[in-house]
């Protein structure tokens, strides 16, 4: 099914940035590495929705009124006095970032650098695959979570109870045994402070 | 148990394959007891029962540290990422058991190690197939496994996953293994297990997901679950009459206890530290002095009925978890023998409480900077700004997080003045040396609306820090006797990977690579040395064919390089790693 969805996902796309010039499949599942690789997972997760936690609030990416260039722009410079960091490695040393070196800018103001450094196309792939399958496309769903994950892991499970109302996903269920991952639940004892335990003693 | 590693088991029965006389009978609970008289063994988590992380073995002493040197070192792995995480770390405390070491890796792959002969075979690995994106994407802090537990012939280990695992000592095969927390609710598991008596004894990670903490005891022979303590009072126990709101914020009150307890066998309690409430920095959103969040509990072992709590920081709005491991240490205070348990605070204070009923002894800052409180009352260790009829606390109110005080830099930084790192503690010298986190960092609050259903499986910490300033450590010593510290050894680095104790030495490493040994009464640095790869984990030491080896895990993981970095400016080149060094003198 994963595949299927996969597919599913590259029409989406196609029908988005028709006329790129581009194989549209494989700069997708291009994008999809690179959105893994590049760890944009950390803060925006893998949904896009981002949100807050220790590491500050990521923009919502799904909610995004940004264009392909805008978006583009936003991953080669990052964001000033933010914390989304920058994938161009010489984004502030002439200019070609909002007019800015890294000189004018404050400890506070420049973006972090990021991890690993991004190659011109593979920011042009992630950009497109966040305006592909991400931007306007509200709650993230089960098929979704499986396009980006495969079917192997449980962390696609909560999207199935709620898809299915508290069901699980029979098509996921058929996926499930290819991988070797654990389907135990937790058999916990009553609560140790429970009053009624004394009266029990 | 699975029909090969049933198979595998009885091969082993069979043919009788382990050469060595220990192997039949294995770690009883005669022999955890006594662990604090079994120098050349490291038997449990913390070394013995009463968590001073003390070794008496003294062939390396203060005046030949300076030969120490690597004697062998060892690759291991785990260092792949998953959910929110690019790699894995290392947090492990070492296991040993007559030459034989047991370590984890970040993903919670079990090693078993024979170190006899001065070098290192590895004889099997336990790899538990963690699910790494169902945990990782709720695993707030890293990709961290703090070691295992021995008992009889099983190793003992957790999974980021949820499970505790047993594997068979001999063959490396998995006996049984069962799900103790559940990451569909954001629990995650980093500690490592404690084994008493009969049971084993599991702590819970996942307050910054809004989970309601507990810790769990699993019957050994079982393998069922014989008490679950939970560390928010439920509706109608006592403690719940501190979560004053009208929306139940107790049910996703936070109280996480990832860090492995302690046991005093004299009164059967089990002391365990309980993490910050949720959300982490809008205080607002669960009036009341939030129990058992922030506290030191001590349990009846048998059943896990709470005897007592000390609480630190009441309705907490800066994420101080007392989490620490509880220290248990028989010392006079101004002339009277005392029990003590002792606790060095994320919220900057180390405390000295009498462990057979909870009372306060003494408390001092053990950091260079605290700004969220003027001090600890003398009589009651609470804040002196503390009142129980208020039910948000302000502290000083010109610090302490709130809508009106959105974006605010507290002292210590949330990371706290000490986090995980275990302390360790001289009874000899009568000294205890807590590894510091000297800093500040700046919150900013984002309130969490009350009444809105909180995200499943999403952040929940109204609210998060940055890191404007530099942030540097210590190791700082205190005098138990007195209360009063007695040296500070400051570090360009914090602590974040704990520390050792022998009668002269005390050992600790740095997340540039530096692994250093102090003289036990100066704090004077008497060797260094420098592994290439940050140090995250707690040095230990141990004997093998009757010579004695410092051990310690290599390979920065924990949540530093990921929402702490901009504090440590030169870490930012420090590549993940995952290896053992393990030192000897010639």
């Amino acid at each position: 099914m994963a595949k299927r969805f996969h597919y599913a996902f590259a029409a989406i796309f196609a029908a988005t940035v028709a006329g790129s010039g581009v194989a549209l499949a494989d700069s997708s599942d291009e994008g999809l590495r690179v959105f893994k690789a590049a760890n944009c997972v950390g803060c925006h997760k893998w949904t896009g929705a981002g949100g807050g936690g220790y590491g500050g609030a990521a923009a919502n990416l799904r909610k995004t009124k940004l264009t392909l260039e805008q978006i583009e722009l936003t991953i080669r410079c990052g964001r000033i006095s933010k914390g989304m960091p920058h994938f161009d490695a010489d984004a502030y040393t002439d200019g070609r970032c909002y007019g800015m070196k890294a000189a004018q800018l404050g400890p506070g103001q420049i973006p972090p650098e990021a991890d690993h450094p991004l190659r011109p196309a593979d920011i042009d792939a992630v950009a497109k695959y966040v305006v592909a399958n991400i931007k306007g496309q509200g709650e993230a769903t089960l098929d979704q979570c499986h396009s980006f994950f495969g079917a192997g892991s449980r962390v696609c499970d909560m999207y199935a109870k709620r898809d299915e109302g508290g069901v699980q996903h029979a098509d996921a269920e058929q996926q499930e045994p290819a991988e070797a991952h654990q389907h135990m639940k937790v058999d916990a004892a009553t609560d140790s402070n429970a009053p009624h335990q004394d009266a029990e003693k | 148990m699975s029909k090969s590693t049933c198979v595998a088991a009885v091969v082993a029965l069979i043919l009788g394959s382990q050469p060595t006389v220990f192997a039949a009978e294995g770690v009883t609970a005669e022999q955890l007891l006594n662990a604090d008289s079994d120098p050349g063994n490291w038997l449990t988590h913390h070394k013995d029962y009463s968590a001073q992380r003390f070794s008496p073995l003294n062939q390396i002493n203060k005046d030949n540290v300076k030969n120490l040197h690597v004697a062998w070192t060892l690759q291991l792995g785990g260092i792949e990422g998953g959910g929110i995480w690019t790699h894995g770390g290392l947090e492990g405390t070492p296991i040993v058991e007559n030459g034989m070491m047991f370590v984890t890796d970040g993903w919670g792959s079990v090693y078993k190690i024979d170190t006899r002969g001065g070098q290192a075979k590895v004889l099997w690995r336990m790899d538990p197939k963690t699910d790494h994106d169902w945990a990782g994407a709720v695993a707030c802090c890293g990709v961290d496994n703090r070691g295992v537990a021995l008992s009889g012939n099983l190793v003992l280990s957790h999974t980021l996953d949820g499970r505790l695992i047993a594997t068979n000592k001999d063959t490396g095969q998995i006996a049984w293994q069962r799900q103790v927390a559940d990451p569909d609710k954001s629990e995650v598991i980093t500690g490592a297990p404690l084994v008493v008596k009969n049971m084993v004894i599991t702590g819970v990670a996942g307050a910054e997901y809004g989970i309601r903490g507990w810790i769990a005891a699993t019957d050994l022979t079982s393998q069922k679950e014989v008490w679950r303590t939970y560390t928010i009072p439920a509706k109608g126990e006592p403690g719940s009459e501190t979560w004053k709101d009208s929306n139940n914020a107790a049910a996703t009150g936070g109280g996480s206890t990832w860090v492995t307890g302690s046991y005093d066998p004299r009164t059967n309690t089990l002391f365990w530290g309980v993490g910050n409430p949720g959300p982490d920095w809008d205080s607002e959103y669960r009036p009341g002095d939030n129990l058992y969040t922030d506290s030191t509990l001590a349990l009846d072992v048998d059943s896990g009925k709470i005897k007592w709590h000390f609480q630190h920081t009441p309705n907490d709005a800066f994420d101080y978890d007392s989490v620490a491991e509880n220290v248990l240490a028989d010392a006079p205070v101004h002339g009277q023998p005392r029990h003590l348990d002792l606790e060095a605070d994320r919220n900057g204070f180390a405390y000295a409480l009498d462990r057979d009923n909870g009372q306060f002894v003494w408390g001092l800052p053990f950091v260079k900077k605290v700004t969220w409180t003027k001090g600890l009352d003398p009589e009651t260790g609470k804040p002196v700004e503390y009142d129980p009829k208020t039910p948000v606390q302000k502290y000083n109110a010109s610090v302490t997080p709130s809508k009106e005080n959105p974006v605010t830099m507290i002292c210590p930084g949330n990371m706290g003045g000490k986090n995980w790192p275990p302390t360790a503690y001289n009874p000899v010298l009568k000294e205890w040396y807590i590894p510091v986190i000297e800093s500040c960092n700046r919150i900013t609050v984002k309130p969490e609306t009350p009444g809105k259903p909180v995200g499943k499986r999403e952040f929940f910490t109204g609210g998060g820090p940055d890191q404007p300033v530099r942030i540097t450590g210590s190791v700082t010593a205190i005098d138990v006797t007195t209360g009063k510290e007695v040296g500070k050894h400051e570090t360009p680095f914090p602590m974040l990977g704990g520390l050792l104790t022998t009668p002269d030495l005390v050992f600790y490493g740095q997340p540039d690579g530096k692994i250093a040994a102090l003289d036990a009464k100066t704090l004077q640095e008497l060797w260094s040395f420098n592994t290439g790869g940050g140090v995250n984990a707690p040095p230990m030491t141990f004997t093998s064919d009757g010579k004695q080896y410092v051990a310690i895990l290599v390979g920065q993981g924990g949540a530093w390089d990921k929402w702490f970095i901009e504090s440590t400016p030169e870490l930012k080149g420090m590549p993940p790693g995952s290896s053992l060094y393990v030192f000897s003198l010639n």
